[in-house]
């Protein structure tokens, strides 16, 4: 927990840098009225000042040494790139083609190795989905570039 | 009036929303990993073609249940289905261990739906109050309103006061993206045509709250969770029980409210101070912890208790009391119904279809909890390796179906991201949507004060209402910096 929330303290250091830097570019407020830079610069001086006191308040715990990659952060980090493949399956071949394969291909990631219970969840849950979203709430599902 | 609301909520459509509702608030309360937060936010592309108050009955069921249905894994296998159940633990399981799982589970389903009714009273006579007393504020006291709200995240930041505030900070930054109300000009937006109007709210709330839960659950994908359902028959309740928890339920559903109103504050809190409350005042504070009825009936009648309160601030004044509430305040927005005080006025009828839908869905949650709670608990058996596949799935159609943009989609996985990594780091989520709601509102209408007051600061001091809250404000933001630097010299010394 400490590593994660040093690394991220840091990113929000340079998230408020970012944002200060940015800011300083938008056009000045006239007459006393405040221009749409002030709030994200003051937002952006406290956002540094808190992570900057947060890494201080964190400076004597010692992270504990467990391997940054443990088996279960690993898992998660595969199961992102699988819906990061189901995202581009969807944006090319559809909803309809690519949601049984997600779930298909997920499910047996997650240690599901009964053939039956892989095909009839994937392909079922598709089909309930499909005609409850596309048939009954006539909410329009993507449809792919390829279809 | 009165007969035009009870023909719009004794409508079929409205029933079967209801039960749909509350059955799903339920399962997905009670399984432990997915929240009722998570569940209002998956249902809500659900309601997109229904009519407005239709879905928001569905919504409302969904909160109602799912504040309830963590009791039951609370009591069972204890461990809390929800956050807001938490304290349910403490005596549920001890009577469960005792045999007796039967009566505490009829004992949290008459408490939780007594603390709703309780404060689904209090919801019908303050909102129309709040509601005429807020028609009267404009810009500094909007201000004010939403600085008080900005402020409360001190208060509920949990262990780290530090990683709260940061947390908020980022939710308040993530809300500058897009074209800025004030001048026109558009901030952050990388060139994007699609982050003008901002970072769409669902998609970043489907991603913070379900997605990121999601991989938060791959990560215990193999740990069992399973209940023995064997010797569960039903949920009962004797007179004589009811009777010996009557007054708590009454004391507790009341305190759930008070505390449900107070933004960002929610269930889980409650539900301990109703605890806590009963003990400190009980003859017998020894006895809680062992398994006794009114360790179970404080902190449910307590936690429903809330889902009233929260709606109250949600309706009159735009602000939500949790993040449940967070959500819904969402889904007003994408059925037109902008919440605040002219909600009251424009949409008469639809709030007071809402307030009575609220009494009918604690009594749907009564009948279902009582009938059917073995049911449920064969849900919660459903094997995470098969559940959170189509959790993910429903992510994905949930945050496309709102515009149809699939930019939404992608918002949403980076939202999940971002959920997951906070969550691993100790940085709380519930501030980030408070912030991401309120700042767009404190900004605004700070800015447009100054225009009132042609750039004086002094508009915000000499107008009695926006000074009260921005006082109130200070303190509670500033509160428990003091105390816990206060509590750090004591331990040093």
């Amino acid at each position: 927990m400490t590593t994660i929330s040093r690394i991220f303290s840091s990113a929000m250091i340079a998230l408020g840098l970012y944002v200060i830097l940015t800011a300083r570019t938008f056009p000045e407020g006239t007459g006393g009225v405040l221009g749409p830079g002030f709030f994200p610069i003051l937002l952006g001086i406290l956002l540094i000042g808190l992570s900057a006191l947060q890494l201080f308040n964190t400076r004597k715990e010692k992270a504990v040494a467990t391997a940054f990659l443990t088996e279960s952060t690993k898992r998660v980090l595969f199961a992102c790139l699988i819906i990061i493949g189901y995202m581009a399956g969807i944006a090319i071949l559809g909803f309809l083609i690519s949601t049984p394969l997600f779930l298909f291909g997920i499910m047996w990631f997650f240690s599901v190795r009964k053939w039956s219970t892989l095909l009839i969840s994937s392909i079922a849950t598709t089909a309930v989905l499909y005609f409850v979203f596309l048939k009954f709430l006539s909410v329009s599902l993507p449809a792919g570039i390829l279809f | 009036m009165f007969v035009e609301v009870l023909l719009n909520v004794l409508s079929l459509d409205v029933l079967l929303a209801l039960v749909g509702g509350v059955a799903a608030g339920i399962a997905i309360g009670a399984m432990p990993g997915l929240t009722s937060t998570m569940g209002i936010a998956l249902l809500m592309p659900l309601t997109f073609k229904f009519e407005p108050h239709v879905g928001m009955m569905l919504l409302i069921g969904e909160f109602v249940g799912g504040i309830y249905g963590g009791s039951i894994t609370a009591i069972l296998i204890n461990t809390p289905g929800t956050s807001s159940a938490a304290a349910t633990v403490l005596d549920g399981y001890p009577m469960t261990q005792r045999g007796e799982a039967g009566r505490a589970l009829g004992i949290s389903t008459i408490a939780s739906a007594t603390g709703g009714m309780i404060s689904g009273l209090m919801l019908v006579f303050i909102a129309p109050t709040l509601a005429s007393m807020a028609l009267k504020f404009s810009a500094p006291e909007t201000f004010a309103l939403a600085f008080f709200g900005i402020s409360i995240i001190s208060s509920i930041s949990g262990k780290s006061l530090v990683k709260g505030l940061i947390s908020g900070l980022l939710g308040l930054i993530l809300a500058l993206v897009g074209m800025d109300n004030i001048s026109g000009f558009t901030r952050f937006t990388f060139g994007s045509i699609f982050l003008m109007n901002g970072l769409s709210f669902i998609p970043v709330l489907v991603g913070l709250f379900a997605m990121s839960q999601c991989l938060l659950s791959i990560e215990d994908l193999f740990t069992n969770n399973s209940v023995d359902t064997t010797n569960i028959k039903r949920a009962k309740i004797s007179m004589k029980d009811f009777l010996k928890i009557l007054p708590t339920m009454i004391r507790s559903g009341i305190t759930g409210t008070f505390i449900g109103i107070i933004p960002g504050a929610g269930g889980d809190i409650s539900a301990f101070v109703s605890y806590d409350l009963e003990k400190r005042f009980s003859k017998h504070p020894e006895k809680f912890g062992t398994g006794i009825p009114e360790g179970i009936a404080a902190p449910e009648a307590s936690n429903n208790g809330t889902t009233g309160g929260a709606l109250i601030p949600l309706l009159t004044l735009g602000i939500p009391g949790d993040s449940n509430t967070a959500v819904m305040l969402g889904a007003l927005m994408m059925h037109n119904l902008t919440p605040g005080p002219q909600l009251f006025i424009e949409h008469a009828l639809t709030v007071n279809t809402l307030f009575a839908g609220f009494f009918i869905a604690n009594l749907v949650m009564l009948i279902l909890g009582l009938s059917n709670v073995k049911n449920f608990v064969k849900i919660v058996n459903i094997p995470k390796n098969l559940l959170v596949p189509v959790v993910m799935v429903l992510c994905v159609i949930g945050s496309f179906a709102i515009n149809s943009n699939f930019n939404d989609v992608i918002v949403m996985f980076l939202a999940g991201i971002l959920g997951y990594i906070l969550a691993k780091g100790g940085f709380p989520l519930s501030p980030i949507v408070l912030a991401l709601i309120l700042g767009p509102m404190a900004e605004g209408n700070f800015r447009r004060s100054l225009v009132m007051s042609r750039g004086s600061y002094s508009i915000f001091f000499t107008r009695p209402i926006a000074a009260t809250f921005i006082i109130i404000a200070l303190v509670s933001l500033f509160f428990p910096i003091i105390k816990s630097m206060f509590a750090k010299r004591k331990e040093a010394a």
